[in-house]
């Protein structure tokens, strides 16, 4: 299981790339993460709701209140034009550091020369 | 659901009460009270549900880094951000403290004197009326002043505690609860005992000595408190 000090930097990834796919709240949001990453990474409650402080601060998602079924307004959020600028950013800096890490991540290595 | 709406409000407690904070708050209780709810359609009894939600909830120094609060009091604890504290305010409680020590010193000096009015009145100019009035209205003066002085006391602690403690050599009476009993007992017992055997027995004169050990013993108590305190 994934804790967050690793994924620290790529939790707006996350987020942005669900809001991409349509408007959407809290719970529904940490949810689908955790869904979607096999259980690998449960997203914290902290982490999710300064997250979208940050982003909504950065101007990349807006907040709405949306009425629920449930009884209690509910704040949507909505990715802007910006919003997903930056995820198309954030997409670009994984390919490379992920190609970055590969470099250095083969666990047969044993001396350090490429073999 | 009450456990973890007590969770949130002790994780929100120490963070600055500022509309971006309480929204996040309110949010994050909405949504976790639908996940609680999911959780018990899943067919989790309340018990292991509350657990799992309050798992999920993640550190208060999370909470405080994520929201970027973290740069703004680095150094010091959530409970005493010290710095805020208006300077233009320390230095007003400062006169004001100066002002309350000098208004003692002149209650304890009315006590003290008020004897020696009475009889200077009494004995040599011979207006009995006048040295008893005057005794007693100096006895009132000082209380006055005694009161007086300490009334403005709460409402600069409160002021203080809002951002906290400024001076170290400042001491709380939280911090000293054993001094802050025995002044406030000794003081109008004293008074107590020294009008009751002055009254009864006229001893104006050897009476007042009290003052002085109530105020030795006052100082003794607390210098032994503070070394105490400083010593664990």
């Amino acid at each position: 299981m994934l804790g967050s000090d690793v994924m620290r930097g790529y939790n707006d990834m996350l987020i942005l790339c669900l809001l991409r796919e349509g408007d959407s709240y809290g719970y529904a949001i940490s949810r689908e993460i955790e869904r979607r990453s096999g259980g690998e990474y449960p997203i914290k409650e902290t982490t999710l709701y300064s997250a979208f402080g940050r982003l909504e601060k950065q101007g990349y998602i807006v907040p709405y209140q949306g009425s629920e079924t449930q009884g209690r307004p509910r704040t949507y959020y909505t990715i802007t034009d910006e919003g997903r600028k930056a995820y198309a950013a954030k997409c670009a800096e994984w390919r490379v550091l992920k190609a970055v890490v590969d470099r250095f991540a083969k666990e047969d290595m044993t001396d350090g020369s490429d073999s | 659901m009450e456990a973890i709406r007590n969770y949130v409000e002790a994780l929100f407690a120490a963070l600055p009460q500022r509309g971006d904070v309480l929204r996040v708050k309110a949010d994050m209780l909405a949504n976790l009270e639908d996940k609680f709810n999911a959780l018990l359609d899943e067919g989790k009894n309340k018990d292991e549900a509350v657990g799992l939600v309050i798992a999920s909830i993640g550190s208060a120094e999370e909470l405080r880094s994520e929201l970027g609060l973290d740069d703004e009091s680095s150094e010091n604890p959530p409970e005493s951000p010290s710095k805020e504290v208006d300077p233009a305010l320390a230095e007003e409680y400062r006169r004001y403290q100066d002002r309350k020590h000098i208004m003692i010193a002149a209650a304890v000096a009315l006590f003290i004197l008020s004897p020696f009015t009475q009889s200077l009145f009494e004995d040599t100019l011979h207006l009995e009326a006048f040295g008893s009035f005057l005794f007693f209205s100096m006895i009132a003066a000082g209380v006055a002043l005694c009161i007086l002085s300490g009334q403005r006391d709460d409402f600069y602690r409160q002021l203080f505690s809002l951002g906290a403690e400024e001076e170290d050599d400042e001491e709380t009476e939280a911090n000293y609860p054993i001094t802050t009993l025995f002044s406030a007992i000794a003081f109008p017992v004293a008074t107590a005992i020294y009008l009751s055997i002055g009254v009864l027995w006229g001893l104006w004169h050897p009476g007042w000595i009290i003052y002085v050990v109530c105020g030795a013993a006052a100082s003794a108590i607390a210098a032994m408190e503070h070394f105490r305190r400083s010593n664990n």
